[in-house]
């Protein structure tokens, strides 16, 4: 799944790790996610849609959907 | 320009320091384990009788309960991506010894190998699930 997630930690100045801590998880999970190789959790997604101030389909890019 | 002593790095470094203890814990559990296994292989007749049975039971309990301490400390430091490594790792192990004991087994009756090792399948089954998660974990990084 595609996402914004890179962008949005770049807007902010905030490092993988800086991003990790804010929402509970570790750089490596980040990075996972951040690279489309992990898809979050439901509860993880919405503590960063909180956290970014965003919708979780606006940070998040389903390429399936029409 | 990122800063590093951010709330979120604090977090991130409080985090990894709780994982680092919980490893600790559980690698002291595994090393008295492994004294305890191999005083046991090398003096075995010696050693019960000059130890209690007692002795040995408590010892082992004492070491068990400390790994799962350190098990339960590093669930509560793991974020999610970390735990599915885990367990893949875990029930890739699992698949090699639900299915490569009995394979064994059955190779053995039939005549084919020697006599299944318990010792061989443990540490098979173990190398592949360590191996399934690193490499999940370098994939991560």
């Amino acid at each position: 799944m595609e996402n914004r997630l890179r962008v949005l930690r770049a807007e902010r100045g905030w490092s993988q790790a800086e991003l990790g801590g804010r929402i509970g998880v570790s750089r490596q999970a980040v990075n996972a996610i951040e690279t489309g190789k992990h898809d979050p959790s439901l509860p993880l997604a919405f503590r960063m849609a909180r956290l970014f101030d965003h919708k979780i389909e606006e940070i998040f890019i389903d390429g399936n959907s029409k | 320009m990122t800063d590093q002593n951010g709330l979120g790095e604090r977090m991130d470094r409080g985090r990894r320091r709780r994982w680092w203890l919980s490893l600790a814990v559980i690698t002291a559990a595994a090393v008295v384990a492994g004294i305890v296994a191999d005083t046991i292989a090398l003096r075995g007749r010696d050693l019960m009788s000059t130890i209690s049975p007692l002795a040995f039971v408590v010892l082992v309990t004492a070491t068990v309960l400390a790994f799962a301490y350190g098990c339960w400390l590093m669930t509560r430091a793991l974020d999610e991506v970390e735990l599915n490594d885990n367990l893949w790792g875990a029930i890739a192990g699992l698949y090699v010894y639900m299915l490569g004991f009995p394979s064994w087994w059955l190779l053995w009756k039939g005549g084919v190998t020697g006599e299944p090792n318990d010792w061989v399948v443990y540490l098979v089954s173990l190398s592949v699930a360590s191996l399934v998660y690193g490499i999940r974990r370098v994939r991560s990084i």
